[in-house]
């Protein structure tokens, strides 16, 4: 009765099933973060920061010898790890770099939370694309009971070497975010010569992002406080009052951008150089070093893997 | 020389609004002029053109004996700075100080007047500790004081400033008047100020000039304005709370006859001094 | 939906990169030249970028499934800056997510291509095709968002399939793209939802803000063009003169046929291919229920009773209808009273 399932439908349908399954385990937790959160926010209303979410580098902790490390520095020893990191096959190898970058998260005293958030996220994806590999190839390995579905040992390796992969490039690139701030980012990517225009952009963005959240959040309250969000509300009103919301926004920062253009111009801008200077120190000897040894760990891990040494 | 001169100056929006018609404004150098009027009346498209930023329909605008045309924007927005509302819309630097340096970046000075014209126009306002503060962590008060200190560090000769006591505590409100009367008297820089805020307006303000639905309805000295109280009211403005006072009083209780209406609290102590002095020698 | 690290191979990573800068270099060099014209260009394309981004982290309820998720915004940035900056901005809002945990640094690229190119150029190009064929505005910038969002997920799907499964590319791009439907398809009716509520509010308060970017710097709002003062007249609608404007029935009767029509597609075709069904012939209740004479002539009557059929039932319920719902045409009259 089930021939027709057999081949590649397998694939998709097992991709659709752990999408809901995940889905609405997702759902549960989220409510219930939902309902602790409503508990403690009853008890300490604060109405400052309310784009905490936003900033996730605070600014005040530049203590640890990670943070100081110049940006460039990171920013290539990030880049070349994380492309390094693809083409290993070997699964040992692949978990080094995982367990380096946390255990440097840990040491570095910078805020934890958006380290293990970013992986939950990279997690989710690789879980599926491990999952969907695990019924292609060619050497059954295993067959799930019931409905003859084979596991192919192929696909078990490709699922895992993913799914590792995908954990590894994720960690370096959450460590370099987490220890980095974004003005230094910045300057460090001006000194790689990226056009000053997308800089100047990315600057005024970063200025201007807080501002246009917390009107949002006005926006939002004044709406709820006529129950625009309420049970009663159908999904689709909900939906169009939030549209309005992101219509006001976008009205609003249109005519904030005449004002600040004004400002500009009054103040004597013309339009022909950088809003914004970048400036780096001049490298020490320090940085050059564990650049240099970051990059040669990488290659040796990368020639070790294909057996050349 | 006047500041500020215009001849006939006319603007109408692109849709075909009239914003203000026929406008004869003179300014003294030296002064300091309130400018007040209604919603909508078209003080900020009038103060957008003593610094260029709009372009008459008709009509002239003389800035320090030069008119204002298209070729010389750069020397005129040097000479007459313009401080927005809103500081926000004008602070948009990473640090107070990079945004203080933005303007004499734009003149293209030399890096050590940059540096010093920096920190004089820090000190002047104030804020010499907050100089590497990113503009969103300060506070209401200090964000005013930085965008003025924004579009001192141009040296101006005119400062036009939008609405700068709106939105702030009374303590600090008047921390930044007095900072404005201090770069009038003793730096000599010619202000106009555009306000609702009738009660401070005779604080400061040497000349009052009033502005309705696109046209000056009236200028002078502040007594010469306020005793005029039919016009006031008839734009929708009102006499300051002190003035008001006197004149229930004038009407009423028949005290003050004819006299000019007190507007500042000092005037107005002075005044209930004598009439008590006048009453006792009964 | 993006791609976070890892996923692609390192040739494909630096093959999107590579196109992706492309496109990102264009835009930086048409925003400093439009900069030097009108230097409050700057301004505006960060702000509405700013505006973009605050949208694009929004948790928002989804319909059907329940959850939460966030609105592209790919669509209505066209909409409003343009798909050449709508590239530009997305390069620096893909940025700013990776801090927040979205996506990845090594596959910037590749959903740079996905969300800022694919998703605008369509975008927008299913708005303005909209708007020329007569729709209203939120239909099309509804409709601009829902095929832009499922574009996007497309692109997502074939970028997946390259990298991981170069050998069977058109097969596994099928399955990624049919294993993404289920939760991708609610998506974009979010999308399809915000995006025409968003653009509406923006065509009944400031309609120039739809139309700024097309007119190149000379109309670009500097200086000349300030802000009104506020208009507290109840909102209208600013009457299309050109265009020929569908009434609320017409526009459901449309999108409903369309859906259905999509549907109907998309399943035939995942029936034949898929489960390996087989297609022609003469329909069976047709065959068993003893009109098989209309057969013998020629195999295109099946078509021709189908179609007459269907003619005639819409032409007696389309006549019949006004009058059986005028209490519904009262209600919105009333509604329109109030």
């Amino acid at each position: 009765m089930f021939e027709w399932l057999y081949g590649d439908p397998v694939n998709g349908m097992l991709m659709t099933i752990t999408f809901f399954t995940f889905l609405l385990i997702g759902r549960q937790l989220k409510l219930r973060k939902i309902a602790k959160k409503q508990q403690t926010d009853q008890s300490a209303h604060s109405t400052k920061q309310p784009s905490q979410t936003d900033q996730p580098y605070n600014q005040d902790l530049d203590k640890s010898p990670l943070q100081r490390l110049d940006a460039r520095v990171k920013l290539i020893c990030a880049i070349f790890a994380a492309f390094s990191v693809i083409v290993l096959t070997n699964f040992e190898y692949l978990a080094i770099p995982i367990v380096v970058c946390l255990v440097l998260a840990l040491l570095s005293r910078a805020p934890l939370k958006g380290y293990f958030e970013r992986l939950l996220f990279a997690f989710s994806i690789a879980i599926v694309v491990f999952v969907v590999q695990l019924f292609s190839g060619s050497h059954i390995v295993a067959t799930v009971p019931y409905l003859s579905w084979h596991i192919y040992q192929e696909g078990i390796s490709l699922g895992v070497l993913i799914f590792l992969r995908v954990l590894a490039a994720t960690s370096i690139l959450n460590l370099v975010i987490t220890v980095t701030p974004m003005e230094t980012l910045l300057d460090a990517l001006a000194w790689f010569r990226v056009p000053s225009v997308l800089l100047d952009t990315t600057m005024l963005m970063w200025r201007y992002i807080s501002v246009i959240s917390e009107e949002k959040t006005r926006i939002q309250k004044a709406q709820e406080s006529r129950c625009g969000y309420t049970k009663s509300v159908s999904i689709f009103r909900k939906l169009e009052n939030y549209g309005t919301v992101g219509g006001m926004l976008l009205v609003k920062s249109f005519d904030r951008a005449i004002k600040v253009g004004n400002a500009m111009v009054s103040r004597g801008y013309t339009g022909t150089s950088s809003l914004f200077s970048y400036s780096t120190k001049p490298l020490q000897k320090k940085d050059i070093a564990i650049c240099a040894i970051v990059i040669a760990a990488m290659i040796a891990l990368v020639l070790l893997n294909f057996n050349i040494i | 020389m006047k500041a500020i001169e215009t001849i006939n100056l006319s603007y109408t929006y692109p849709d075909g609004t009239k914003a203000i018609e026929n406008i004869n404004f003179t300014l003294e150098k030296g002064k300091n002029i309130a400018l007040l009027g209604p919603n909508g009346a078209g003080k900020s498209t009038l103060l957008h053109h003593f610094n260029g930023l709009l372009m008459p329909t008709s009509g002239k605008v003389n800035v320090l004996g030069k008119e204002v045309t298209k070729q010389n924007l750069d020397e005129i927005r040097q000479k007459v700075g313009l401080v927005f509302q809103d500081p926000d819309d004008q602070l948009f630097a990473r640090t107070v100080a990079l945004d203080v340096a933005f303007g004499p970046t734009n003149l293209k000075l030399s890096k050590t007047e940059i540096e010093q014209r920096v920190q004089w126009a820090l000190e002047v306002t104030e804020l010499k500790g907050l100089a590497n503060k990113s503009p969103s962590n300060l506070s209401g008060g200090q964000k005013r004081r930085a965008s003025i200190a924004g579009v001192l560090a141009m040296k101006p000769e005119i400062i036009i400033l939008d609405e700068p006591m709106s939105n702030l505590d009374p303590k600090t409100s008047s921390k930044v008047l007095k900072l404005l009367l201090q770069l009038n008297k003793e730096l000599g820089i010619t202000l106009i100020i555009a306000t609702h805020d009738v009660d401070l307006v005779p604080l400061f303000a040497d000349e009052i000039c009033i502005l309705n639905k696109g046209q000056i309805v009236m200028q002078g000295p502040p007594q010469e304005v306020f005793a005029n109280t039919e016009l006031i009211r008839s734009v929708d403005l009102r006499l300051p709370r002190i003035a008001h006072l006197f004149e229930i009083l004038s009407k009423k209780n028949q005290l003050l006859m004819d006299k000019q209406l007190p507007l500042t609290i000092g005037e107005a102590r002075k005044e209930i001094l004598e009439m008590l002095e006048a009453g006792n020698k009964h | 939906m993006h791609i976070s690290d890892g996923i692609l191979s390192l040739q494909w990573s630096i093959a999107w990169y590579a196109l992706a800068v492309i496109f990102v270099g264009i835009g930086s060099w048409k925003i400093a030249r439009t900069r030097k014209e009108n230097p409050a260009y700057m301004s505006i394309l960060a702000l509405m970028g700013a505006a973009v981004f605050v949208i694009s982290v929004w948790h928002i309820p989804v319909p059907v499934t329940g959850s939460s998720s966030h609105p592209n915004g790919t669509a209505l940035s066209s909409i409003v800056i343009g798909p050449l900056a709508t590239a530009s901005i997305c390069s620096i809002v893909l940025f700013f997510q990776a801090f927040l945990g979205h996506g990845g640094i090594t596959s910037l690229g590749a959903n740079l291509i996905s969300l800022g190119v694919v998703g605008g150029f369509v975008g927008i190009g299913v708005y303005m095709l909209l708007k020329k064929l007569g729709a209203s505005i939120w239909l099309a910038a509804g409709l601009a968002g829902f095929i832009g969002d499922l574009s996007t997920y497309a692109t997502t799907a074939l970028q997946l399939a390259l990298s991981l499964n170069p050998n069977s590319v058109p097969q596994h791009w099928e399955i990624y793209m049919l294993g993404y439907l289920p939760t991708q398809i609610p998506l974009a009716i979010l999308e399809f939802a915000f995006t025409a509520a968003a653009v509406q509010y923006i065509q009944i308060h400031r309609p120039e803000i739809l139309k700024w970017w097309r007119g190149g710097p000379r109309l670009s709002p500097m200086v000349r063009n300030l802000p009104k003062a506020v208009d507290l007249s109840p909102p209208t609608n600013r009457p299309n003169h050109r265009r020929p404007k569908f009434d609320k029935f017409t526009k459901y009767v449309l999108l409903t046929m369309t859906l259905m029509l999509a549907i109907m597609l998309v399943s035939t075709y995942v029936g034949v291919n898929v489960f390996g069904g087989k297609m022609g012939g003469t329909d069976s209740a047709v065959a068993r229920g003893g009109f098989s004479y209309l057969t013998h002539y020629t195999m295109f009557d099946e078509y021709i009773v189908f179609s007459i059929g269907g003619a005639c039932g819409g032409l007696l319920i389309g006549y019949i209808l006004p009058s059986i719902f005028s209490r519904t045409t009262r209600k919105e009259e009333e509604k329109a009273d109030v």
